[in-house]
């Protein structure tokens, strides 16, 4: 809280640069002039292919990473001056399978990082037994790290990164590895930390994760940030390309399709099957028309995925890393 | 400072767990007593009985000095190996605190060192040597611990930068052997070696050590346990400064998670 009042935002980014020195030539740079705000309680999706520098801005959040320019603020602590008072407000959960001890159990683990947030011995034990219970591993409690499974060992890192009992998470790319049941209970967990109004900064490859999580959703590439906005207005934003699936499609009628005005292109999707993209608002209702009227009834249409709002936002290069 | 007094005590925890993990750890207090072995050896067969508690307590204190400064290294390698520095630096928890708790345990457990030595001497050559003032003894034994532990997180917080620790570590621990007089007191090393020896504590950690074994009353006790203690102190000073400096410095360069 401010003093005015005003709460500040969980996380506060103006004008942001990270450059990496590069042995015999320039400097790489990984974060440039880059700007984002997360209210509390806000689930804010951070998109982006590798190398686009959302782990480097978590490392700057979670101050293992010292920013060339520009502030990063958490809570209206600056993550450099304040790196102390921002620790304990912050947990971030690193991608992959690194920052855990193998050999130890998953209770010894959390107990571990639960003294490390200052939590005496009694508090540290009722800590990581709730927290294992939290995150379906309350049976495997006792197990070494190293017995897990990916998906278990994410869990792990999850419930580490609530230990000390957080104000705003950073969560890089959580749920790789996990299987489909984990990543909809993971879910349901990050709605309860949004229900808790805590802030969560998650970044993923996973649209699906991002639109049916993410409060907003911020796109960025090459260390700028493309896009910040609500995933469905993104998606209305994009509405112009709307898609049409259709099956049973001659390659006669396919290239009409092609001709129409507003139809950027029709893939074939499998034998007979196309599909249709758009690339001006009201295209598909003569692709409808056309398709209808040559006798094609099995039609649909959808509005675009998060993904292909992505891959337009960030042009062809699609999921390839940037020099 | 939140979070410091819970972060060393697990810490410590942590490490003394990390020995049954990985009985790897006290290969030291396994070569002590073969050290032990060696230098009696030489003393009794030089007809030199009154050197035994020299030739037991070198190997004890070697091996102990020597599990600190390795084991310190290795902390930090491994760590940062398994993306564990990384995340330990998000926490509130001071690094040094974390050292400190870790090196500690390590300090702790390697003691057995002497006891070890003192067994070999005892059983294989019936060599028993009495410890003729005990409170100086424990006391040093205590002080000379907290030093060894605080040396442990100097050095620890140097690997935080380097990339190769291990090289180094291994050519480090000969070099404090010698100007810690584990194996020769540093009154009989050339003048130059011993000035720079003296600000080491552990030269004055020996010295009492070898004279609370003595029948004779030891000279000046108490200033000779501020030396230590106070070089202890500043040692460990010097490791949290230092510690605090080399993680800012990978924090600029960012290479934190480097192994």
């Amino acid at each position: 809280m401010s003093i005015t009042g005003i709460e500040a935002p969980a996380v506060e980014v103006r004008g942001l640069v990270r450059d990496f020195a590069v042995k015999g030539g320039p400097p790489r740079r990984a974060l440039d002039d880059f700007d984002l705000a997360v209210a509390p309680g806000e689930v804010h999706g951070l998109l982006g292919p590798n190398g686009a520098g959302k782990t480097t801005l978590c490392k700057i959040l979670s101050t293992v990473l010292l920013p060339t320019a520009g502030t990063a603020r958490v809570q209206g602590l600056d993550v450099v001056a304040d790196a102390k008072r921002v620790r304990p407000l912050l947990g971030i959960v690193f991608g992959g399978e690194r920052g855990l001890y193998a050999r130890m159990t998953a209770a010894q683990n959390l107990r571990f990082w639960a003294a490390l947030y200052g939590h005496g011995r009694r508090e540290g034990r009722r800590r990581a037994a709730e927290l294992l219970e939290r995150v379906g591993l309350g049976p495997r409690a006792d197990e070494a790290v190293e017995t897990f499974s990916r998906g278990m060992k994410q869990r792990l890192h999850l419930a580490r990164g609530l230990v000390g009992d957080p104000r705003v998470l950073l969560l890089d790319e959580p749920t790789v590895g996990m299987d489909p049941v984990s990543a909809h209970e993971f879910r349901d967990l990050v709605e309860d930390l949004r229900a808790e109004g805590r802030a969560v900064l998650l970044t993923t490859h996973d649209m699906a994760e991002a639109e049916a999580l993410c409060d907003r959703v911020s796109f960025i590439d090459g260390g700028r940030l493309l896009r910040c906005e609500d995933p469905r207005v993104l998606g209305e934003l994009l509405s112009r390309h709307e898609r049409v699936r259709a099956s049973g499609v001659p390659e006669a009628l396919a290239a009409r399709l092609a001709a129409l005005p507003g139809v950027e292109r029709v893939r074939a999707t499998g034998p007979g099957a196309v599909l249709v993209e758009t690339d001006r608002g009201g295209a598909a209702l003569p692709v409808l028309r056309t398709l209808v009227e040559a006798g094609v009834t099995d039609v649909s249409t959808a509005p675009p995925s998060l993904e292909e709002v992505y891959l337009h936002l960030i042009g062809d290069r699609g999921m390839a890393v940037r020099p | 400072m939140r979070g410091s007094s819970p972060a060393f005590w697990a810490a410590a925890r942590f490490q003394l767990g990390e020995f049954r993990r990985d009985p790897g750890t006290l290969l030291m207090l396994v070569t002590a007593p073969f050290f032990a072995v060696i230098l009696l050896s030489v003393t009794e067969h030089g007809g030199r009985a009154d050197l035994a508690p020299y030739a037991i307590l070198a190997p004890a204190v070697m091996a102990s000095i020597g599990m600190a400064v390795m084991e310190a290294g290795e902390t930090i390698f491994r760590d940062r190996t398994a993306g564990v520095l990384e995340a330990v630096l998000t926490t509130p928890a001071p690094l040094a605190t974390v050292l400190l708790g870790r090196i500690a345990a390590i300090t702790a457990v390697s003691l057995a060192g002497i006891a070890e030595c003192w067994l070999v001497g005892a059983v294989g050559f019936g060599v028993v040597v009495h410890v003729a003032h005990p409170l100086v003894f424990a006391l040093t034994l205590a002080a000379t611990a907290a030093g060894i532990a605080a040396t442990g997180v100097l050095m620890a917080a140097v690997f935080v930068v380097g990339r190769n620790v291990r090289s180094f570590q291994n050519s480090l621990t000969f070099p404090l052997y010698l100007l810690g007089g584990a194996m020769v007191p540093v009154a009989l090393l050339p003048s130059g070696v011993e000035a720079l020896s003296r600000v080491f504590f552990l030269s004055w950690a020996t010295d009492l050590l070898r004279d609370s074994l003595a029948p004779e009353p030891v000279a000046a006790f108490w200033p000779r346990l501020a030396a230590v203690l106070g070089l202890a102190a500043a040692t460990f000073a010097a490791g949290s400064w230092l510690s605090h400096r080399l993680v800012r410095r990978v924090r600029r360069n960012g290479t934190v998670g480097f192994a």
